[in-house]
């Protein structure tokens, strides 16, 4: 970078007097005349201090010094250029995506100099977004013409069948040999945007070995593309599948060290097998379980509490959340938390079996629980509620919704009971319950 | 509370609590090594105006908790104490920064480069390079091959 310290010129014109000029009027140092000499002088040590200007001084008697642009250490210039890519949007730092402003001004310097270019580019190229065709095209186009491997920058990609089909992500797992994080979403189905299948990504966990996040929306699994992903994937720690998967499809990915483990079925009631829950117990890093529209989910539950003896199932377990949940009684709950508890976050929908003594022992038994969302626990009542707000000394955030018996006044009388059905409280609400 | 001396690049010397002088690591180190001392620290890559704003912004910023958390400090907004402090000119505003690398005071590096980078933000290349004086060193080959590979990211 350079700075913007003006030419100061001092003109000598025989015996008459001298004139000191500078040709910037910004700084104020305009038309100087002898007077003002010290105020020169002042001015030319200080763009002389910085040892990068250069003094010339033409036959005419003229003195010209002019500052050199001024380059910051690459090591300055790339925290500055990281601070370009971050977004102070909250759903953007939510959801981990760059936002649209992020990728032009990172694009605006990869055109600044050669400097700008080495330490911006790498970065532009590290996440890549499409919501249309054109872009991608003009991607693949710029892969097919550049003599660098640029695709070796790219270590996340989100994606969906509006702006890829399938032809187009078969070329382009072929230049993204480092990706981690994957993203692809079937969101329209009609002619004109085919479904993004397993013709192409049956191939991509051989291209792409490096993945360790994988979220596919709308796109079922075939048995040689989930083997291959087991094969090859061995780095892989998040897996989020909305779609159909076999009966055998988690056993094939044992070897995987899954920790996020998110499974959405496409059709509701699907049947949660004991060989897929047993298959589940091989990932013994699992920290985030959420299965959604499975059942019976108590499955999760039963077969983990039969398990203790031989070593507890998933024993960093963080994050659970389940639907579909009706079979769930206090006894099994009581007895998966006492051996879960390093438990953040609970999310229970239709449990409508638990009372408040399952409140009551998450109270005891999970120290650190900060996060729950309760959906349709008939069984709870506004006073085991409070009590259980009351005796969790980390809670920060509980939702009850359709939760028949919670009644917003009976838990914190400020609150309006309009929002019975869905009573939010966050931090300040949960002070002023354990308060009172 | 004991006083620490510190000598700038111009043998400019100034008296600081410590622990406003310990907000750099590098001082914080130099005392640990040393230990108690009566002469003054020389810090022969800082010039006494430079210093001077860099004191000012450590005495501000004392009480602060040390945040050691990478992710955090970056993507918290620069507060309205600071973005007044770093109304300076572009010389002075670089000078910091590099003061602030040297002394590693990494909040004081942040939010020197958080300002640079809004400088930036919403900027044409040639409206970077003016603002900055920066020379375009690409030759017209090399801006036209950037500009066909990064053709992709132009809009979105």
């Amino acid at each position: 970078m350079g700075n913007e310290v003006p030419q100061l010129t001092q003109r000598t014109d025989g015996t008459k007097d001298n004139q000191y000029e500078s040709d910037d009027t910004e700084h104020g140092y305009c038309h100087f005349t002898r007077g003002d000499i010290k105020q020169i002088k002042r001015y030319t040590e200080e763009i002389l201090q910085h040892e990068r200007s250069t003094i010339q001084v033409k036959s005419d008697g003229t003195v010209i010094i002019t500052p050199h642009p001024r380059q910051l250490p690459n090591e300055i210039l790339a925290r500055i250029i990281h601070h370009i890519d971050e977004t102070t949007q909250p759903a953007y730092i939510l959801f981990g995506s760059r936002h649209p402003d992020q990728q032009r001004d990172l694009h605006a310097c990869t055109l600044v100099n050669r400097q700008f270019y080495a330490l911006a580019n790498p970065l532009l190229w590290q996440e890549l977004e499409f919501h249309d065709t054109i872009h991608l095209q003009r991607l693949l186009d710029g892969l097919a013409a550049s003599e660098q491997s640029l695709g070796n920058h790219v270590r996340k990609i989100q994606l969906n069948n509006v702006a890829c089909t399938d032809a187009q992500l078969l070329l382009l797992m072929t230049h993204v040999r480092h990706l981690e994080t994957l993203s692809l979403e079937n969101v329209n189905f009609t002619n004109d945007f085919p479904p993004i299948t397993n013709t192409s990504l049956q191939h991509l966990p051989r291209y792409c070995s490096q993945l360790t996040s994988l979220k596919l929306f709308n796109i079922g699994l075939s048995d040689a593309t989930i083997r291959a992903i087991g094969q090859h994937c061995r780095r892989l720690c998040q897996l989020t599948l909305c779609g159909y998967l076999s009966d055998d499809g988690l056993a094939t990915l044992a070897s995987c060290p899954l920790q996020r483990l998110q499974l959405f079925h496409e059709d509701i009631e699907n049947m949660l097998t004991e060989k897929m829950v047993m298959d589940m117990i091989r990932f013994q890093d699992l920290t985030h379980l959420d299965l959604s529209l499975f059942e019976p989910s108590s499955l999760i539950m039963t077969i983990s509490n039969n398990k203790i003896t031989t070593g507890v199932p998933w024993p960093h377990l963080k994050y659970l959340s389940l639907d579909l949940c009706y079979d769930i009684d206090d006894a099994t709950l009581i007895c998966f938390i006492k051996t879960h508890p390093h438990l953040q976050e609970i999310r229970l929908k239709e449990a409508r079996a638990l009372t408040d003594a399952s409140l009551a022992a998450m109270a005891v038994s999970l120290c650190d629980l900060r996060r729950c969302i309760f959906e349709m626990m008939n069984g709870i009542s506004s006073r085991g509620a409070r009590q259980w707000i009351q005796n969790c000394q980390r809670l920060k955030r509980v939702q009850f919704r359709q939760c028949r018996q919670i009644k917003a006044t009976d838990i914190l009388e400020t609150l309006d009971d309009d929002n019975s059905d869905y009573l939010c409280l966050d931090e300040h609400d949960i002070a002023k319950i354990r308060s009172g | 509370m004991s006083n620490v001396r510190l000598l700038s690049s111009d043998n400019e010397e100034f008296v600081v609590q410590k622990e406003v002088a310990e907000r750099s690591v590098l001082i914080k180190n130099m005392l640990e090594d040393v230990g108690e001392t009566d002469s003054a620290i020389p810090l022969p890559n800082v010039t006494a105006k430079v210093l001077k704003k860099v004191i000012e912004w450590c005495d501000h910023h004392s009480s602060d908790p040390v945040t050691t958390d990478e992710t955090e400090r970056r993507t918290t907004d620069i507060d309205e104490w600071d973005q007044k402090f770093m109304e300076v000119d572009q010389e002075t505003l670089f000078d910091i920064i590099l003061a602030a690398n040297y002394l590693d005071i990494k909040p004081l590096l942040d939010v020197g480069c958080k300002t640079v980078a809004n400088m930036i933000k919403g900027k044409t290349a040639e409206e970077i390079r003016k603002i900055f004086n920066i020379v375009n060193d690409f030759t017209p080959e090399e801006e036209a091959q950037i500009r066909k590979e990064n053709e992709w990211a132009e809009d979105r």
